[in-house]
């Protein structure tokens, strides 16, 4: 049992190591019903092409509230300056909105896709 | 992101991942070491606190560098003790840089050392003199072994044909105040023997004892809590406290 246990702890412990350094590609996806970051930006840019701007700001507080979980879930894994571009992309989206400027709001949402897609590769 | 909490989580996953790493890559002394060794220990550091500390980078490329460095030293390790070769070509092999008192330059050149080096290599091995040395190996840790010509070397027991004893190890008996009883079992003595001694030396509880050893003659080495010694020996120049 003692031999046994001095080769688990230790595969165990790299095998958690591993596990939590390669996990943000999994914890970027929807966990609940907050944390839909994608399908809230994905609503967002809809709503800007029906230049519906009262739905877009009510999704856009969601967008924000969701992005907060996921950055606490995927940091272990992800690089610091990968976070704080999204950061930056989720704010320049807010601040379109809040002007209701559909171009630059585009133009950010789908910066922000090509981000998405790196996230934790 | 949580700073804070992030540098904690890479200190553990770099601490651990090293413990667990060295501890598979043997027991080698750090004086054992080669140059590379030396070199290759100091990268495998540098790349755990990169781990650790570096947050722009994702910790899994630190941490695979640090397994890549870590499987190859392993590598290296197997391949030099299984091929004598191949070993010889990784490691190097030890350079007489001495003989019979001449310095053989060549082979100093070989080794890179400098004659200063040399000569201080060989006063830290309390040789003043050259011409005293029969052979001088530096080896492949960087250190150099000497042999002295037989007329400078200390008269042994053999040589006056003095009897002498094999001797045993010291074993460990009681620490702290407990009492190690797989020890005691290995020295063929138990508890009552071990009572009667102490009661020799007046002491009547074995908490009092700090550390004891069975010496290889037998007798009982005893180290109390209690020193009772007077400031006689104390270094310090100042009260303190400091």
């Amino acid at each position: 049992m003692k031999k046994f246990l001095l080769y688990f702890i230790p595969l165990l412990t790299l095998a958690i190591f591993i596990a939590v350094m390669n996990s943000g590609a999994f914890l970027k996806q929807p966990l609940g019903n907050d944390d839909r970051l994608y399908e809230s930006i994905q609503h967002i840019e809809a709503g800007v092409k029906n230049k519906d701007w009262s739905e877009v700001k009510a999704e856009a507080a969601t967008m924000e509230k969701a992005w907060d979980k996921i950055v606490r879930r995927i940091q272990f894994s992800v690089e610091k300056e990968q976070l704080l571009e999204i950061d930056g992309t989720i704010a320049r989206i807010r601040g379109g909105v809040e002007a209701e400027d559909d171009q630059s709001v585009l133009e950010e949402i789908y910066y922000y896709y090509g981000q998405w897609e790196q996230l934790a590769r | 992101m949580n700073e804070t909490v992030v540098v904690i989580v890479r200190v553990i996953i770099s601490f651990f991942t090293l413990l667990i790493f060295t501890r598979l890559l043997g027991k080698q002394e750090v004086g054992q070491l080669t140059f590379f060794d030396y070199i290759n220990g100091i990268t495998i550091g540098s790349i755990a606190a990169t781990l650790a500390t570096d947050l722009s980078a994702k910790a899994w490329a630190h941490w695979l560098g640090l397994v890549g460095y870590a499987l190859l030293t392993g590598l290296l390790q197997y391949i030099t003790i299984k091929n004598r070769y191949l070993g010889k070509v990784l490691d190097g092999e030890p350079t007489v840089v001495i003989e019979d008192g001449k310095i053989l330059e060549t082979n100093l050149g070989k080794m890179r050392i400098k004659m200063s080096e040399l000569m201080t290599l060989l006063r830290s091995q309390q040789i003043f003199d050259i011409t005293q040395v029969e052979y001088a190996v530096f080896e492949i840790n960087g250190e150099l072994s000497v042999k002295q010509k037989p007329e400078y070397l200390p008269v042994t027991r053999k040589d006056l044909q003095i009897p002498t004893k094999t001797g045993r190890l010291a074993t460990e008996i009681i620490q702290d105040g407990i009492v190690l009883e797989q020890n005691l079992t290995q020295r063929h003595k138990d508890r009552e023997w071990l009572q009667q001694q102490l009661q020799a030396k007046q002491i009547n509880d074995v908490k009092q004892i700090s550390y004891a050893l069975i010496l290889p003659d037998d007798s009982l080495y005893i180290d109390t809590f209690k020193d009772n010694i007077g400031k006689e020996t104390e270094m310090g120049d100042y009260d303190g406290p400091y």
